[in-house]
């Protein structure tokens, strides 16, 4: 087999609803590669859960009308798909079972209504039914109190249902209503003497929507309870195990999405639709791979790797990289990549849809890099006026120049402008260019301050060498609020100035990072 | 895929229990709040599949059966298919030149499901709809009425993607079941009193005391900025409150009594005409004791089969889809022409009724209060472009009758796609300029009271 060749199964689910009419879906969470030889096959293994396909809803009709037919594909997913030398996998059995569960009844069910030896009693297995249900979603212990309220309530629905457990669903419905599962709260203390520290179960929680974007588990709440999720060697186990758990993928898609304002792919309409997971991927799974690893947060401003797919390896013409899960992956400078300023994500979103936008390209600097965003706009700014024949002769650097030199512009984009121009060779996509309409780029501009910027070399340097400080407290302050999950004020200077350089102490590091944010004085008091 | 599913948020999980509460965050509608005591305002949509008959210009069938009147806008002379309608003349409008921009080349077997939502929801792949405007409108109005909207079709429930047996899809774009027995449907609004839902108020109520009482527990123990997010908390447990008394007083209000002489409640799709004028009969009375304001009617699906097909028998022709692969064959056009004539006189049967009934509790007629609309999402053969569309009364709400309003460049004689017999039509390239039918739909929306400009992604309305 070519070594530059690779052939991954994909399993698809499709039903026809008329002639001529029908539906496919892709079924399997991700392609899975096939390595095997033909004289030494393997198993290929998907799991796919069935409540989550959409299935032919004519499928148990008596009559052959509407058409009840649905297939399932095993599809090669291929880069040799064509001419002779086309990759073909050989499949020498197949094997379905559905319905599958690891156990019956599924753990789901079994985690509500527990085993017990008190099933037989609706009153005493309602409530351990409940006290274990309210612990979990409030966090807490619950009181024996608390545990009537609900026990009255069941008492009201039990006759207008037939068994116990439709019953127990509609009050466990009740509870999942209830302000404090919705909302994280803070109960103040009556006893003005304590700390203002939070308590651990209050720290449980913070940990868990921070780290999970779920509620704590079992071991946390036991924790918690104990008292001794605060010990440092604890904690760090803790946010170890957290960290290693595939919630805190969450933490990564979430933080990245708002962090980076990841929105913003939605409302530009020029990334085709084949690319659009995967742009809106690549920064997360960069972060990812620097909080995995321990790396340094200056890897986000340039790196000498890239993490791509298949995908994005072709979009930034880097070769040999196959298959759609992402990975890290050697790159020179002759890729001009490295680091997030220059993934697709953030050049097409601040894009118009047929060019680059410096000045969107600008604000997204100044606001998500470095934490100095411009103010907004005065009203009644004049637009750019194309209807001018001596404007629409210019580039859109001598526009720029242009309309910054009124007077009502001047000072926001003298701060914006140049930051924006720094990234002119990269087209509304992302690609790297030389030449605009035949016209060499020109990259260069002056900030504000008179340094010179020499295109995205420039800017990458630049920041690491003169402005390391600054992104570092950038970096901290967007996590710390993420963290708390509140915007941070005045108030907070100091802590995340202190944090800001209790990082640089530790080189960096996103996971001591994440660390030192738990471990502080702001996420651990109210 | 997968993902989104097992990570539902709990602003889904809460929809989908038996607590409807209404989180802050979960804006409804900002609207003109309308009220009761106005003239009801009503939207009603009759769909039926397979389009209708567009025969070439030098075709000797054109002159007698192609679908789409010939002449101007005024002048306009209606063919045997839709001559029915001319004692009615003054009373409708016909529309060519509409269409869905995203459907145009779709496949006509796949269109039911798009005709009132305009969703991009293409011809293969996975499959996402969008909300239809009945229902925008009826959630506009929900509490005004025993039922926000009275869903209809003949094959009943909700089909399968791109094989819809609804036409009435949620803000979320999931299907609304359609009913189908005349005896159900009869049942629901005039029979039953619905033990189960004052059983699910009961629940409810029980559920909102509680969820008060464990508010005021908590409120006592929080900062001041805790209680002020627990204070939006609590002004939608009352919303809620407030939800639950309305629904109260629809069971405490007595079920209106109707004059049932012209139901035929057993009546089955094969017993064609039976069933079509008791189905219609149903919307009649509904609207006659306001029961609901918002009505969608679906004659079968796309592709045929089941019992709509059965309805061309009422004119002693054969199954309903097959003419439409017919009009080559002798008598061809003639055939497919006299079942969609035959559509146009039950529906002008139900507009005539409508225009004979003085609004019970305002001005007019029921018709000059009701905008009434007849159509199908393809015209020739598996064609999803020019619409063929009728609209009936709306007189009140400020639509001008009596007109044949052509759309778009390029096909002032609807030619385009005429004549045509193979999938090479559907699949062609579009050649002619025709306007978003969402367009009619704001025009619609806005007359109906709906503050809006946009539907389906598209913004603006139809200057008519």
């Amino acid at each position: 087999m070519n070594p530059d060749e690779y052939a991954s199964l994909r399993l698809m689910l499709s039903a026809h609803t008329s002639n001529d009419a029908n539906f496919s879906q892709v079924i399997s969470q991700r392609d899975i590669p096939v390595t095997a030889s033909a004289d030494k096959p393997e198993f290929i293994h998907f799991d796919i859960q069935l409540s989550d396909i959409q299935r032919n809803p004519f499928r148990k009709l008596p009559t052959a009308y509407p058409r009840r037919d649905e297939f399932l594909h095993i599809q090669n997913v291929s880069n040799a798909f064509k001419g002779e030398d086309k990759l073909s996998v050989l499949i020498d059995t197949i094997e379905i079972s559905a319905p599958f569960y690891e156990q019956w009844p599924p753990k789901t069910h079994t985690n509500i209504f527990i085993e017990s030896a008190n099933k037989g009693n609706e009153q005493i297995y309602g409530r351990e039914v409940l006290n274990r249900f309210l612990r979990n979603v409030w966090r807490r212990p619950v009181t024996p109190l608390e545990v009537d309220q609900f026990m009255g309530l069941f008492a009201k629905y039990r006759p207008g249902f037939s068994t116990f457990e439709d019953t127990m669903v509609e009050v466990l419905a009740t509870a999942l209503a209830t302000p404090e599962f919705l909302y994280l709260t803070q109960r103040v203390s009556t006893d003005k003497t304590k700390s203002t520290n939070i308590s651990e179960l209050e720290l449980a929680s913070r940990l868990s929507v921070f780290l999970w974007s779920s509620i704590p588990d079992d071991e946390l709440l036991k924790l918690a309870e104990q008292g001794k999720l605060r010990k440092p060697d604890v904690l760090a186990a803790q946010v170890k195990r957290m960290l290693a758990d595939p919630r805190a993928r969450r933490f990564s898609q979430n933080f990245v999405e708002q962090w980076l304002g990841l929105d913003g792919l939605n409302s530009v309409t020029h990334i085709p639709a084949p690319m659009r997971d995967s742009i809106q991927e690549e920064p997360i799974a960069f972060f990812d791979e620097v909080l995995k690893q321990n790396r340094s947060i200056m890897d986000f401003i340039h790196s000498d790797y890239a993490v791509v797919n298949e995908q994005l390896a072709a979009h930034y013409g880097l070769a040999k990289i196959y298959g759609p899960h992402f990975r890290k992956v050697p790159i020179t400078a002759q890729s001009n990549r490295g680091g997030i300023l220059t993934v697709a994500a953030m050049l097409a979103m601040n894009s118009d849809g047929k060019d680059s936008n410096p000045l969107k390209r600008g604000v997204w600097m100044l606001k998500r890099i470095l934490h100095d965003p411009p103010p907004p706009p005065p009203p009644n700014v004049p637009e750019v006026d194309l209807t001018n024949p001596e404007i629409l002769k210019m580039t859109l650097k001598e526009r720029i120049v242009d309309h910054r030199n009124k007077a009502a512009c001047i000072s926001c984009h003298a701060k914006i402008d140049p930051w924006g121009i720094a990234f002119e060779n990269y087209d509304a996509m992302g690609i790297f260019r030389t030449s605009i309409k035949n016209k060499p780029v020109d990259a260069t501009s002056e900030l504000f301050n008179h340094q010179t910027l020499a295109g995205i070399d420039g800017v990458k340097r630049y920041l690491l060498a003169e402005r390391q400080d600054q992104f570092a407290r950038a970096m901290v302050h967007k996590l710390t609020a993420y963290a708390l999950g509140r915007p941070l004020s005045f108030g907070d200077r100091a802590d995340i100035d202190s944090l800001t350089a209790q990082l640089r102490q530790h080189d960096d590091k996103l996971g001591d990072l994440i660390y030192l944010i738990i471990s502080s004085n702001l996420f651990n008091s109210n | 895929m997968n993902n989104k599913s097992a990570l539902l948020s709990r602003r889904t999980y809460l929809q989908g229990t038996g607590v409807a509460l209404a989180l802050p965050w979960f804006e409804t509608f900002a609207l003109g709040k309308p009220n009761a005591n106005d003239t009801p305002k009503r939207f009603v949509s009759i769909y039926h599949p397979d389009g209708v008959g567009l025969p070439l210009k030098k075709d000797p069938a054109w002159k007698d059966w192609s679908w789409f009147p010939q002449g101007g806008e005024k002048d306009f002379k209606l063919t045997k298919v839709l001559d029915v309608l001319e004692p009615l003349r003054s009373e409708i409008t016909i529309y060519s030149g509409l269409s869905h921009p995203v459907a145009r080349k779709v496949h006509g077997h796949s269109n039911a499901d798009q005709y009132l939502t305009g969703a991009p929801i293409g011809g293969h792949g996975a499959y996402q709809n969008t909300i239809s405007v009945d229902q925008a409108y009826a959630e506009t109005i929900d509490s005004l009425t025993r039922h926000s909207s009275l869903v209809m079709s003949t094959n009943g429930g909700v089909g399968g993607p791109r094989g819809a047996q609804t036409q009435s899809f949620n803000r979320e774009g999931r299907p609304i079941p359609a009913m189908n027995k005349p005896k159900q449907i009869f049942d629901m609004l005039f029979v039953t009193s619905n033990k189960d839902a004052a059983a699910r108020l009961a629940r409810s109520k029980s559920a909102l005391d509680l969820l008060i009482e464990n508010t005021r527990s908590l409120g006592r123990e929080l900062s001041k900025r805790d209680q002020e997010t627990l204070k939006h908390y609590l002004d939608a447990v009352r919303d809620t409150e407030l939800k639950l008394v309305k629904a109260q007083k629809w069971i405490d209000t007595p079920i209106p009594k109707v004059d049932t002489r012209n139901l035929h409640l057993e009546a089955e799709p094969k017993e064609a005409k039976l069933y079509f004028q008791t189905m219609y009969e149903l919307i009649y009375l509904a609207f006659l004791s306001d029961s609901t304001r918002v009505a969608t009617f679906q004659l079968g699906r796309e592709n045929g089969e089941g019992p709509h097909d059965l309805l061309s028998l009422a004119v002693g022709l054969g199954a309903a889809h097959h003419l439409t692969h017919e009009v080559k064959k002798p008598d061809g056009w003639k055939n497919l022409g006299t079942y969609n004539r035959y559509q146009a006189q039950e529906f002008g049967r139900f507009v005539q009724r409508l225009k004979d009934t003085p609004e019970p509790n305002g001005k007019g007629n029921m018709l000059d209060n009701t905008f009434a609309m007849h159509g199908s999402a393809s015209s020739s053969f598996h064609l999803s472009r020019n619409y063929p569309i009728i609209s009936a009364g709306g007189k009140n709400l400020g639509f001008n009758n009596g007109r044949y309003l052509k759309f778009g460049k390029g096909n002032e004689d609807n030619q385009a796609g005429a004549g045509i017999d193979t999938d090479s039509g559907w699949q062609g390239k579009v050649e002619v300029e025709e306007l978003p039918l969402t367009k009619l739909f704001v025009t619609i929306l806005q007359r109906l009271g709906v503050e809006t400009n946009s539907f389906g992604g598209l913004t603006g309305s139809l200057n008519i």
